[in-house]
């Protein structure tokens, strides 16, 4: 098999991860060798392909052989497909001249499981040890780490990659039983919770010594499939929020789950990939990591799902409107954020330009805050936009309204990574 | 009410404006010689650009602050009619007020300037992603490419930081100007023909230049377009998304097809 049709098989098995970003490293050149990883907060992004997502890594797998047989994945043991493997000099080559190129950030490598989780972590680090060693390559790498992987194979990875991670996937331990019956939840947590430490220390020691090797400067990243097993969002976010603060992920993935098995009885029927419920969730992030909400503001028990029609930080508005009206000449940053229709980089041009003197409602959109949503929920001097005390009915506007409410109406995060 | 006129180079401008700003002169308008149109009313001052005296001026604008250093660069090299006034009110109001001005949105020359600025920017942060190099029969990397602004200057630090292991160029085809990676340095080239031979099989890919094209090089061209292609989730199809970050003037140089892959 040529490597054009070894390509085409290990780029359209990887395809599903969602994860492509290449930001947030700082490995630089120095060795006037090949490349460097991007310091720009956002990455680069050198394509976007048709379904609208951003194409900054070579993302593949090293084989779509695999001993396992997970549910919900188009590689698993038991369906008919194509196989094909690399060799670590394919892979190499094709890395370092997509590079040179600059069709590429760097390489996202993640395998089916051949043998052992050893033995195929064991063909990834080969890999990014020649990019690495032999040929001098500076650029970005992201390694997926097979979940039981040993602790020495998950270091050695880390020495070399920017970024690993150990895919959830399953946002529950019934979930895993049922539809990855090969994982143990501790075969990903173990390794999760050993980066996390990793980095941690390293980042300590590299505070001493500058020349302390590097281990994974991009942080650990992780994904979960949504749609495929019925836990709420009450939960998925729940669990997100404690990996944040637990093992120092830098980023949590949501991937609507698309169903390549059409006929297995464990898997939903007929459905089409929750996009916008992947969206939300992609929100909800959000506003926990550069909001500062706490995830049982965002949904609770009593609703446990997020609402699909309002974002969800529209839909807490609404829940506590107590809150408003926020006088915007007044109140602190932390509440400013906490406005619908004012980001975070709105924001910061309010508190910044307020000490020139009071602003007017004619004054935000330059400052980019969207009046469409914000109308209800702020004064400026003390004067409404629109003055509505009645949620149901701001819900109502903010639904029907003719210009109303427009929002991103794309899955967003992938436009911005 | 005044108009000055200057050669259209950066230091004519810094040497215009610094003019102004110090003779406190009620200025109407700033603009080259190329584009000046004669008016009954107005006051014609020429400028004479004076190199000393920009590079000073610009110093001093650096060490007020290298952001709005930069801003005013980058508005400059937007090409924009009209850019000239929108730095002189910029740097009026900055002179003025001090430099605590920068930050504030909400003042009309300071949220213009910021605003080209940012237009500029983003052209620049999208060709760190757009360039696609082909190798050339002499083993230089080549990439030719059509910018709305003249960015091609500012694409430098970025590719000689990242490829410092080959010789590569940067061709903007449309002012006909380069820059250039030696291995030791990168260069500014005031002029590159579009029609250089070395040049002509990419740009003109048809006819006997295809013959000679570097079959490696069509092998790699070929991966990626295949690439390209797989890693499209057809279930999400979506390509509003895909025109909106990636505007259909930019495709004539990518070497992947975009325009097949839009139907599903
Ligand atoms: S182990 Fe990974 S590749 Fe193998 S079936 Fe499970 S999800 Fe698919």
């Amino acid at each position: 098999m040529d490597v054009l049709d070894k390509l085409s098989f290990l780029a359209a098995a990887a395809k599903y991860d969602a994860s492509c970003a290449s930001s947030g490293s700082k490995r630089q050149n120095t060795t006037k060798g090949l490349g460097n990883a991007s310091d720009s907060p956002l990455g680069i992004c050198h394509s976007w392909s048709a379904d609208g997502r951003c194409i900054s890594l070579l993302k593949v797998l090293f084989t779509n052989y695999c001993i396992h047989d997970c549910v919900y994945c188009i590689n698993r043991r038991s369906n008919d497909i194509p196989r094909a493997t690399f060799t670590v000099n394919e892979l190499v080559d094709l890395t370092v001249n997509f590079y040179r190129r600059n069709y590429i950030e760097g390489l996202f490598l993640s395998s089916g499981v051949v043998k052992s989780p050893d033995y195929t972590m064991e063909l990834l680090i080969q890999v990014i040890r020649r990019l690495r060693q032999a040929n001098n390559f500076n650029g970005y790498i992201h390694v997926k780490v097979i979940p039981g992987t040993s602790r020495d194979l998950v270091k050695e990875a880390g020495n070399y990659a920017d970024r690993l991670s150990v895919n959830i996937e399953l946002p529950s331990e019934q979930g895993l039983k049922k539809l990855a019956p090969d994982k143990k939840k501790e075969d990903i947590l173990v390794p999760m919770a050993y980066i996390g430490n990793q980095i941690q220390a390293i980042q300590d020691e590299r505070k001493y010594l500058r020349s302390a090797p590097l281990f994974a400067p991009a942080g650990q990243s992780t994904q979960l499939i949504v749609g495929a097993s019925p836990e709420s969002d009450f939960q998925i976010l729940n669990m997100v929020e404690k990996l944040y603060q637990k093992v120092r992920l830098r980023r949590v993935y949501y991937s609507a789950y698309i169903p390549v098995n059409q006929k297995h009885p464990l898997l939903p029927k007929g459905i089409t990939p929750p996009l916008k419920r992947e969206n939300r969730l992609y929100q909800a992030d959000w506003l926990l990591r550069f909001y500062k909400f706490k995830a049982n503001e965002i949904v609770s028990p009593d609703h446990p799902f997020l609402d699909t029609e309002l974002d969800p930080k529209t839909a807490w508005a609404l829940r506590n409107f107590h809150h408003f009206p926020m006088e915007i000449n007044r109140v602190d940053y932390e509440y400013l954020l906490r406005i619908p229709g004012v980001g975070v980089q709105s924001a910061q041009r309010i508190v910044a330009a307020r000490r020139f003197g009071p602003l007017k409602m004619t004054d935000l959109p330059k400052l980019g805050v969207v009046l469409k949503r914000a109308r209800y929920f702020i004064t400026c001097n003390g004067q409404y936009l629109e003055k509505t005390d009645n949620a149901t009915l701001i819900r109502r506007k903010l639904l029907t309204d003719a210009p109303g409410y427009r929002e991103v109406t794309e899955p967003q995060q992938l436009t911005l990574f | 009410m005044m108009i000055y006129i200057y050669d259209g180079t950066f230091e004519g401008l810094l040497t215009a404006i610094c003019h102004g700003l110090r003779h406190n002169h009620a200025i109407s308008d700033i603009t080259t010689f190329q584009r000046y149109q004669p008016d009954l009313f107005s006051k014609v001052v020429e400028i004479e650009t004076v190199s000393d005296r920009a590079r000073d001026f610009y110093r001093k604008l650096e060490s007020l602050s290298k952001e709005m250093t930069a801003t005013v660069s980058y508005a400059f090299l937007s090409e924009q009619p009209g850019m000239e006034m929108l730095i002189f009110d910029y740097l009026k109001t900055i002179f003025l007020h001090g430099t605590e001005m920068i930050t504030n949105m909400n003042h009309p020359a300071i949220f213009r300037l910021y605003h080209l600025r940012r237009k500029v920017r983003h052209e620049i942060d999208r060709y760190h992603g757009f360039v696609r190099f082909r190798q050339l029969s002499n083993g230089i990397f080549y990439s030719p490419i059509e910018p709305d602004y003249n960015i091609v200057q500012f694409l430098a630090p970025h590719f000689t930081a990242r490829f410092a292991d080959q010789c590569w160029m940067i061709h903007d085809i449309l002012r006909e100007t380069g820059i250039f990676y030696n291995l030791k340095q990168c260069v500014y080239l005031p002029r590159v023909p579009r029609d250089h031979p070395l040049v002509r099989p990419v740009l003109d890919p048809s006819k006997e230049n295809a013959l000679a094209a570097d079959v490696t090089e069509l092998k790699y061209q070929h991966l990626w377009m295949r690439y390209f292609k797989e890693i499209a989730i057809m279930e999400r199809h979506n390509p509003k998304v895909q025109r909106q970050q990636m505007p259909r003037r930019y495709w004539k140089h990518l070497i992947e097809e975009v325009d097949s892959s839009i139907r599903p």
